[in-house]
């Protein structure tokens, strides 16, 4: 500022020590690093969750039951993954998006029994493929079945529960493998080669076991590294891929 | 005339877990502490139903996260201390870290965070690890944005000095 004599040229800022503003640049590109590569553990989110269960109370007002499989929500959601899965064709049958949304219509049936002769098994298959347990491993429970007949093919599907209360539909379709689906992004995981599909609220992922596509609905807010754990997982060789 | 607010969705907290829990473990500075003090968070706010207005969720959360914390450490501080077994470096996040070394960096990071004068940790924690902007953290921490904006750029530097004080003396 002017001293108001206009013989005093007017005092230049303080300078600003440029070590200070390297090393905030630096501080601020290290913390936004630590915060790229973090996320809430599962084991977070499943306690949270079972607290959140714990909530529900008889005598209380009933809320919206968290973990309802979310037909319609859900059904709209793969109405853009099915965008992915459009071009899945090829190996005659239904695609999967319709094996999918046939599956978002919700059990028929109680869970299926576990296979009281084989550890990580459920006593329900198709063609000889059986349905995983999960509950010992990884908490997943299963939550109910049901049963479609989609062009000709016959298709079961077992509903599972985690523990955080997320959900997955398991379905396995009778017959020779369906298409791979053209649109969709593939992964590799512990050898197994999967599918993925991601629209709006909704995940399709999509597998083969024995010869047989496999195809497991969730919500978004699974995780799909969870679900592709999942589908991959053969319980040390006793789930037959 | 309507009433502007609207009930917190339990079921849309999920989205914001994330967040909260890198905040948690920017106070904490342990993921374990992290952990309980979200978990802490969250069965405060889904005690009963919460009236919020405008969707300014998270920061509610955040302010919930935050006075959590605080009553927690007031609490833990008339308490004996537990020290932390070396073992807790390899367990950092491994379920989601894609790298070790990284895993270790971020646990780093977020310890010395915790570590800073509470200020200036409470602005990194708002802005820079949970995302708020600076008028919504200056919101949450009842100052100024200019003081939030002075308390960042000190903070970051102290952050990088204290993560890499060799490279000090490179300059």
């Amino acid at each position: 500022m002017s001293d108001g004599t206009g013989m005093n040229p007017p005092e230049p800022p303080p300078e600003r020590d440029s070590r200070d503003d390297e090393a905030a640049e630096r501080g601020r590109a290290m913390i936004a690093a630590a915060v790229a590569q973090t996320r809430a553990p599962l084991t977070l989110r499943e306690r949270i969750a079972a607290d959140a269960a714990g909530r529900d109370r008889p005598g209380r007002p009933a809320r919206r039951r968290r973990f309802a499989w979310p037909a319609g929500a859900l059904a709209t959601a793969l109405a853009a993954v099915a965008i992915a899965f459009v071009l899945a064709s090829g190996g005659g049958g239904p695609t999967a998006v319709a094996v999918a949304q046939a599956a978002q219509a919700g059990p028929t049936h109680g869970a299926p029994p576990v296979d009281s002769s084989h550890q990580d098994l459920l006593a329900r298959a198709v063609d000889g493929v059986p349905f995983p347990d999960w509950s010992g491993h990884f908490s997943w429970r299963a939550s109910g079945e049901r049963s479609d007949t989609i062009e000709g093919r016959t298709t079961r599907t077992v509903f599972y529960s985690g523990p955080s209360g997320a959900h997955a539909a398991y379905t396995i379709v009778s017959g020779n493998a369906l298409g791979v689906p053209a649109g969709a992004r593939a992964r590799t995981v512990h050898g197994v080669e999967l599918h993925v599909a991601r629209g709006g609220a909704g995940q399709v992922v999509t597998w083969e076991r024995n010869g047989h596509t496999c195809v497991m609905t969730a919500p978004a807010s699974v995780p799909t590294s969870r679900l592709l754990e999942l589908a991959a997982w053969d319980g040390g060789g006793t789930v037959p891929y | 005339m309507t009433d502007p607010s609207r009930l917190l969705d339990p079921e849309a907290l999920g989205d914001h877990l994330d967040r909260l829990y890198r905040a948690a473990w920017a106070l904490c500075g342990r993921r374990e502490d992290a952990e309980d003090l979200v978990q802490e968070t969250y069965a405060r706010v889904l005690a009963k139903p919460r009236r919020l207005r405008g969707d300014d969720d998270l920061r509610y959360l955040l302010s919930v996260l935050r006075n959590t914390f605080v009553s927690r450490h007031r609490t833990a501080a008339r308490r004996p201390q537990t020290v932390p077994v070396p073992e807790d470096r390899e367990l950092a996040d491994r379920r989601t870290a894609t790298r070790p070394d990284a895993a270790a960096e971020a646990h780093e990071v977020f310890a010395y965070i915790a570590a800073l004068p509470d200020d200036f940790r409470d602005a990194l924690v708002a802005v820079d690890v949970a995302g708020l902007s600076y008028a919504e953290a200056a919101l949450l921490l009842g100052t100024k944005e200019a003081t939030i904006t002075s308390r960042l750029h000190r903070a970051r530097a102290r952050v990088a000095r204290g993560m890499d004080p060799d490279r000090e003396g490179v300059l």
